[in-house]
């Protein structure tokens, strides 16, 4: 009777409040699911959710496969063929997409169903529905790819999904469609965060193959889309533009800009450069004593006419987010300022 | 005013000079703007110590003025105003209630109050909120660098209480 005791109370608060929840942890295409609904309709949203997931999990010319293969061709082409169903043969292996896939569909009927706060789990793949019962978001951990027990940051979700592939227990499974062998690119870890969870679900499968850099080239690409969570071998952390605000970390992280800065002479704009489309270094002057190099994703001061030289000293910015750029640099006494659009 | 007092002040305000220049050659530890130790403001407050608010606000302006034509162009004096404003009032409300004794207490305020004026006035001339990433390092250098100059100006003048008055 003893051990019942925790899971009544839980039933007694959650009732309590005059919220009904419902959950439900079942076992599917190898990994444990758990679908978690708030209000009146949720015992009903969880039980048609789990059919769903069963019924897209069966294999055949279904509805759901042929909308499967749309979203894997739209990823096999975002990533330059990083993420391709068709790597084994003419069989498709969905292996790096249904889940996300599935998601999408719980998240569906739980919308369907009226549901305003919901948790779709499905083993590496969430669908965060509204926020939780107390308004706030929800927030999911990103999981330490060197040591499971740990976490190395938290994101923030509302109405969206984070889908994530790196060096896990069953990561390392993850094929380089171009050599057939197991991806190793430099990315020990790689979280997606988009509105459709089979994209997320694809993407990060094919941009732990890509590595770093060209997962950054297809984001810049592709910002209103997607925003990305990366872990490198080393451990660095680095999350894009529009994660800064809802990812925290205790170890720090840096964050990849758009790669646009704005150069400002007394307050007024007068150069914005694309880091990224530079491809050969050049100098720019800027009123009458400053010089500004700009290089391909890399912006820095190279002189000032001023004496303290601050401007000159201060760390470049750089669109990779590897170093410390986020403050601009600024000289203040010929009124020159360089950031980040 | 007497010719005694109106030379001292004179003579305060040009060691403030001298200070506040000397302090410019050396090249900057940290590249943040801002972030420097600020000796010529033990003058200022030492100069609160001895002659009252009055004289300390002639000498302050004085230096501000000199060492604003002397070095940099009219923005950089804006921020030196900027700062030096704020920081003597917030070092006259405090030196009456905590005297010398508490003189690093005094020249951390007025370090804080400093860092923080300039730091507004840099973000409303060049229109860069991003400069208030820096307020952090600002506010801890302010308050550090302004405790000890505040231990100076404080140490100073109580050994002058008994001979120079």
């Amino acid at each position: 009777m003893k051990r019942f005791l925790p899971f009544l109370t839980a039933v007694i608060l959650l009732t309590g409040c005059g919220n009904s929840s419902a959950t439900r942890e079942f076992f599917a295409m190898d990994t444990v699911m758990t679908l978690t609904a708030y209000g009146s309709n949720a015992e009903n949203a969880v039980a048609l959710a789990e059919r769903v997931i069963l019924f897209a999990t069966i294999p055949g010319e279904t509805k759901e496969h042929e909308q499967m293969l749309q979203i894997a061709e739209e990823a096999r082409i975002m990533t330059g063929g990083a993420f391709d169903v068709y790597y084994a043969g003419a069989e498709p292996d969905f292996g790096g997409i249904a889940k996300g896939y599935a998601a999408d569909e719980a998240a569906r009927i739980f919308r369907e169903n009226g549901i305003k706060s919901g948790l779709i789990n499905l083993g590496g793949n969430i669908y965060a529905i509204g926020s939780k019962t107390n308004g706030k978001p929800w927030e999911i951990a990103v999981q330490s790819p060197f040591d499971e027990s740990k976490i190395v940051g938290t994101i923030k979700l509302a109405d969206t999904s984070a889908s994530t592939s790196g060096l896990y227990r069953r990561g390392e499974h993850i094929i380089d469609p171009a050599t057939g062998l197991p991806a190793h690119s430099g990315l020990a870890s790689v979280t997606v965060v988009c509105k459709s969870s089979a994209i997320a679900d694809a993407l990060s499968t094919g941009f732990f193959v890509l590595g770093r850099a060209r997962a950054l080239e297809v984001w810049r690409e592709n910002r209103e889309l997607f925003d990305l969570v990366l872990i490198d071998d080393d451990g660095a952390v680095a999350v894009t533009a529009g994660l800064e605000k809802s990812f925290s970390s205790d170890g720090g992280f840096a964050t990849v800009n758009s790669g646009e800065i704005g150069i400002f002479l007394d307050g007024e704009l007068l150069h914005s450069v694309d880091l990224n489309a530079v491809t050969e270094p050049y100098d720019l002057p800027v009123g009458d004593g400053n010089v500004v190099r700009i290089a391909h994703g890399e912006v820095y001061m190279l002189s000032a006419s001023c004496r303290d030289q601050i401007c000159v000293k201060h760390a470049h910015l750089s669109a990779d987010g590897r170093r410390d750029g986020d403050t601009p640099i600024v000289c203040l006494p010929n009124n020159v300022v360089v950031k980040w659009l | 005013m007497s010719a005694r007092k109106l030379t001292r002040l004179a003579l305060l305000t040009a060691a403030a000079l001298a200070v506040y220049v000397a302090e410019a050659r050396i090249p900057p530890i940290v590249p943040i703007p801002g972030i420097k130790l600020g000796l010529a403001n033990a003058v200022t407050l030492f100069a609160m110590y001895m002659y009252g608010l009055p004289g300390a606000a002639l000498v302050a302006a004085g230096r501000i003025l000199l060492g604003g034509f002397a070095s940099g162009g009219f923005s950089m004096l804006l921020y030196s105003l900027a700062g030096g404003f704020l920081s003597f009032f917030a070092m006259a409300a405090l030196i009456k209630p905590l005297g010398t004794r508490f003189s690093f207490v005094t020249g951390a305020v007025g370090g804080l109050a400093h860092n923080l004026a300039q730091l507004v006035a840099a973000v409303a001339v060049t229109k860069t909120p991003e400069l208030f990433l820096y307020l952090p390092a600002l506010l801890v250098s302010g308050a550090v660098t302004g405790a000890f100059t505040g231990l100076c100006a404080g140490i100073i003048a109580g050994r002058f209480e008994k001979y120079w008055l």
